[in-house]
């Protein structure tokens, strides 16, 4: 396999947990992580991954459903795997390492837990149909 | 022919120890080891604290990930998947050449120089009266080779309502660390709480830990830069391969690396040691008049199954259940962290029901930094994103909550040899274990009984995750002592029954394997066999 599906893989992941553009050299930590280790897909897991790269929007939805059902999936593993990536690079570390958070953010957290719960619910119809 | 006048087998916490007294007494040893070496991650870690190098270090990825990206789980929860890469060496190639195969029971061996000790969690305790009798240890004995091994490796610890349980009597504790800030807020809610608490039997307090917080020989004090799973720098923490290394200036000693020992025939006086070279699968010979085996226990009974030829006999065995349960102190979350902490056990929570030190559980208290927020993630039932955020605001108050059990002999719990054309040794271990109905349920109750316990010191148990049976990584009763010459058992004094110069120094013969961790005690009775040994 080129590396240019890995290449894009890792956009897309690296878009979707940073909500920026991922730098590049966590891209190509991505592209090598999956030859070095590449993660096993069945046909039902690669239907899944190419419906997330095509339909990026989707990917929170699809990600809270996977991770709630628990079941083995390989765009889990992969996103596991740029997140691992993400997390060691000195310009995320602070969306890592533990901030001293305002007393209010609390209500925040409340609020991206009840965006979370519709996500994944949303996810669970999607999964459905692909 | 060199007839050497000892051989150990094994450069791990046990071997180590034997090692050493027989050294120390004059005798020539030999020390026979897989010796699979690390060292290139921990050459290129900074020398900076964990946070410094999180912010600062563009290579991060190298000593964190590894270079193979092999410290980044695969599928499900299994032994060893917390092992940074900079300790991953003790473990490697052991898969290849110490062939195990097994439904239910999944353990962790070591062919690395140091063994499972170039990487163990450093807890330290002492088995009571009433344990040692039922793991069929010399009580008196055992108390003077306690005191022996801590005077050498060195231990930190506190006088609290844990004492009894870690250190007990043991003299010259070092103090214990620094807490981390969660672990603080339990602690000193335990003072308040503990009327009640000890009366339902919990008993909370500092670890002790082979970890040194004030100068001892070369060996600098813990320096708190939170890197104690991916570096030794300062050498604070005991770890086997530091005893052999100083083992090795002397010269009444020899090490010998990628050596893997297969088999031990007698012959007219002495012991004939077969063994594999695990560089060019070469088969070589030593002779010696006393063996002594530590090489862990499933790696003894392998050993002592091919030289008896017994292929099919079936061995017990013991290892602590063990599972684990991340807990959230509520009032903690939303911090930052101090920069200078400590990732080893931060308390330790015993529990002994009827107050007779027999059948205590041990769970060890852990905060969650250093391993990375990924592996946390992973387990959250939410998308990467939002439980990324969610766990960077929880992550100052979460509490790794890892409870062991204690274990008798009996049930299902068994290993034998079976022919393996494929393996280098053309075997392979086979494992049963499973637990009985009434041992299952004894472990499910007492582990709402720590989650009740957690609760009232703060912190709410949230997930029990079951890491499958093996993963306590401490294994014992293969050989259970025995005084009448039962064959597949070990005298009293270490000497395999059916023997006569062959010793076992690992913990094969332990009837008993309690709950608290055992490798002090392997290492007390490693040096007791040596001593009786040098004696005969
Ligand atoms: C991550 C982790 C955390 C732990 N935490 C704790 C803790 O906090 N407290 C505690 O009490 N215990 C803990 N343990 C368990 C502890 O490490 C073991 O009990 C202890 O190391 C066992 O020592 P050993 O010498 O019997 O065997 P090992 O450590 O397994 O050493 C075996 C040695 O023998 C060599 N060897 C193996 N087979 C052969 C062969 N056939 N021929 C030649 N050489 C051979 C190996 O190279 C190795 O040097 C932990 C273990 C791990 C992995």
């Amino acid at each position: 396999m080129s590396s240019s599906p890995f290449e894009k893989e890792a956009a897309v992941f690296g878009r979707y947990l940073l909500r920026d553009e991922p730098n590049a050299q966590s891209v190509q930590l991505y592209v090598s992580a999956m030859q070095i280790r590449p993660v096993n897909c069945t046909m039902r897991d690669e239907k899944i991954i190419r419906f997330a790269l095509q339909n990026s929007g989707c990917l929170a939805m699809i990600d809270g459903a996977l991770a709630f059902s628990k079941r083995p999936s390989a765009l889990r593993e992969k996103m596991l795997v740029m997140t691992a990536i993400l997390e060691t690079q000195p310009a995320y570390a602070n969306l890592f390492l533990p901030q001293q958070r305002a007393a209010g953010y609390r209500i925040l957290m409340g609020f991206r837990l009840c965006g979370a719960a519709f996500r994944l619910l949303a996810g669970k119809m999607l999964l459905v149909f692909i | 022919m060199e007839l050497h006048d000892f051989i150990v087998v094994g450069s791990g916490c046990t071997g180590a120890m034997a090692a050493q007294t027989l050294v120390e007494s004059g005798a020539r040893v030999l020390m026979l080891d897989g010796g699979k070496r690390g060292g290139v991650y921990q050459s290129i870690t900074p020398s900076k604290n964990f946070p410094a190098i999180r912010r600062e270090e563009q290579d991060q990825h190298r000593y964190l990930l590894g270079d193979k990206f092999e410290s980044i789980p695969a599928g499900k929860v299994s032994t060893g998947e917390q092992l940074t890469p900079a300790r991953r060496f003790m473990i490697e190639a052991a898969d290849h050449f110490l062939r195990h195969r097994s439904d239910t029971f999944f353990p962790m061996e070591s062919l690395g120089y140091g063994g499972l000790g170039a990487g163990w969690g450093l807890g330290c305790c002492v088995f009571s009266e009433n344990e040692l009798k039922k793991a069929g240890l010399p009580v008196a004995e055992m108390q003077s080779a306690y005191q022996l091994v801590s005077d050498r490796i060195g231990i930190s610890g506190s006088s609290d309502d844990a004492q009894a349980f870690t250190f007990a009597h043991l003299e010259g504790i070092q103090p214990a660390p620094r807490l981390h800030p969660t672990a603080e807020k339990i602690y000193s809610r335990y003072a308040a709480k503990k009327t009640a608490l000890k009366k339902n039997g919990f008993h909370l307090g500092r670890p002790a830990l082979a970890l040194l917080t004030q100068e001892k020989d070369h060996r600098k004090p813990l320096d708190y830069r939170d890197m104690e799973f991916y570096d030794d720098k300062g050498l604070s923490a005991w770890r086997a391969w530091i005893t052999v290394d100083e083992l090795q200036k002397k010269n009444n000693f020899m090490y010998r690396g990628s050596t893997l020992v297969t088999a031990f025939h007698e012959e007219n006086g002495s012991v004939r040691v077969e063994s594999l070279n695990l560089d060019t699968q070469e088969k070589e010979t030593f002779h010696c008049r006393k063996l002594v085996l530590s090489p862990g226990v499933l790696s003894t009974a392998r050993i002592v199954l091919r030289s008896m030829d017994e292929n099919n006999h079936r061995l017990p065995l013991l290892c602590n259940p063990y599972n684990y349960t991340p807990c959230l102190v509520l009032s903690e979350t939303g911090k930052s962290l101090p920069d200078a902490l400590t990732g080893m056990a931060q308390l330790s929570l015993f529990h002994d029901a009827d107050g007779t030190q027999t059948d205590v559980a041990m769970a060890s208290l852990y905060n969650y930094r250093s391993l990375l927020m990924f592996r946390l993630l992973k387990e959250v039932p939410l998308g990467f994103r939002d439980a990324r955020m969610l766990m960077n605001y929880l992550l100052p108050g979460i509490v790794i909550m890892g409870i062991h059990h204690p274990e008798s002999a009996g049930g299902e719990k068994f290993l034998h040899l079976e022919a393996d054309s494929s393996s280098p040794t053309g075997d392979l271990l086979r494992t049963v274990y499973k637990l009985n109905e009434t041992e299952s349920a004894k472990i499910t109750a007492r582990e709402k009984l720590y989650a009740k316990a957690m609760r009232k010191l703060g912190a709410w148990a949230l997930k029990r995750v079951s890491p499958g049976h093996g993963s306590s990584i401490h294994y014992a009763g293969t050989l259970p002592f025995d005084d009448n010459g039962k064959p597949f058992s070990i005298h009293p004094s270490g000497r395999l029954n059916g023997t006569e110069n062959v010793f076992i120094a690992d913990g094969s013969g332990f009837r008993f394997l309690p709950a608290k961790g055992l490798t002090l005690s392997l290492m007390a009775n490693a040096h007791l066999v040596a001593e009786k040994l040098l004696k005969k």
